[in-house]
């Protein structure tokens, strides 16, 4: 875990998932773990999501929200929107200078 | 609020693999996630590595005493004070079992080579090995057991438990009579059963 569709291919990093996962808004572990399979194709193992969430969270990058449920939401924080966008530029940049220099070939 | 199940035993034992602090913050909403599916081969070697993971490298939980750093020193230093004192015990152990059966049966024999080993060293290392270790060891544990205690409520928590135990059982002298002559037994007829057995 995580399951990843294409053979060979590294699967991305839990962390960035469930960051780009929380971007469209709050959500407990499992809407997580739904949302990254739908938008990625990867499947997150439980052990794996819990292992990344409580390091988000104590990076200050997610942040849980109240609930009366065992299903505790989570929403990312500021620190953990610009960490993702930043991420996501950079990851941007090297697909379109990689792609780039494919097509070229 | 949706009422409260209890988890199935399976994602119970899962949750149960978990650092205890852990279990504290993050146990519930695991353990709601794999009841959302039943838990398949994958899912359950993926649980594993997570939670030997999480005992491997304790996360600092918000709003909670910073676990990182403080873990892994006092987990090295309970390594170094175990090390340090085991030769130490091994030589005691085999001086008293040596004295308890002829030369020539197990697991006097094997303690008779364990003694002369030690009997052996130099004046010098046998002082080290044997009084020095310990000593380093001592204050080691004791370092480890105070700073643990001052850190985590939960370990005074479990102490002051331990303690109020104690004392239950001090009130009842025939039950701890009752428990040391079974332990006594046990360890008699294990003895017992390895001179016949080794004949």
């Amino acid at each position: 875990m995580p399951r990843h569709p294409t053979p060979g291919a590294q699967p991305p990093d839990p962390a960035l998932l469930i960051l780009a996962s929380l971007a469209a808004g709050p959500k407990h572990g499992y809407a997580i773990v739904r949302d990254v399979e739908s938008f990625a194709g990867v499947r997150l193992g439980p052990g794996t999501l819990y292992g990344a969430i409580p390091r988000l969270e104590a990076e200050g990058l997610i942040e849980p929200l109240e609930s009366d449920d065992r299903r505790r939401p989570y929403r990312l924080t500021g620190a953990g929107r610009d960490l993702l966008r930043a991420r996501l530029v950079t990851m941007e940049r090297l697909v379109g200078a990689g792609l780039g220099r494919l097509a070229a070939t | 609020m949706r009422p409260r199940t209890s988890p199935p035993v399976l994602s119970r034992l899962l949750v149960g693999l978990y650092p205890r602090a852990w279990r504290a913050r993050y146990g519930d909403e695991l353990a709601a996630l794999l009841e959302e599916a039943p838990p398949s081969p994958g899912v359950v070697a993926d649980v594993v590595r997570g939670a030997l993971a999480a005992r491997a490298t304790p996360l600092s939980l918000p709003g909670g005493p910073d676990m990182t750093g403080h873990s892994r020193v006092q987990a090295l230093a309970s390594l170094l004070a175990v090390a340090l004192v085991l030769p130490s015990l091994a030589f005691l152990s085999a001086a008293t079992v040596r004295l308890m059966q002829p030369r020539e049966y197990q697991p006097a024999r094997a303690a008779w080579v364990i003694f002369d080993f030690f009997g052996a060293l130099p004046r010098e290392l046998a002082a080290v090995v044997l009084l020095a270790a310990p000593a380093l060891a001592l204050v080691l544990g004791l370092a480890v057991a105070w700073r643990r205690l001052a850190d985590d409520p939960e370990s005074r928590t479990d102490l002051a438990a331990l303690g109020a135990a104690a004392r239950r059982m001090s009130r009842h002298p025939a039950l701890v009579a009752a428990i040391l002559a079974a332990l006594a037994s046990a360890a008699v007829l294990i003895f017992a059963a390895d001179h016949l057995i080794a004949g």
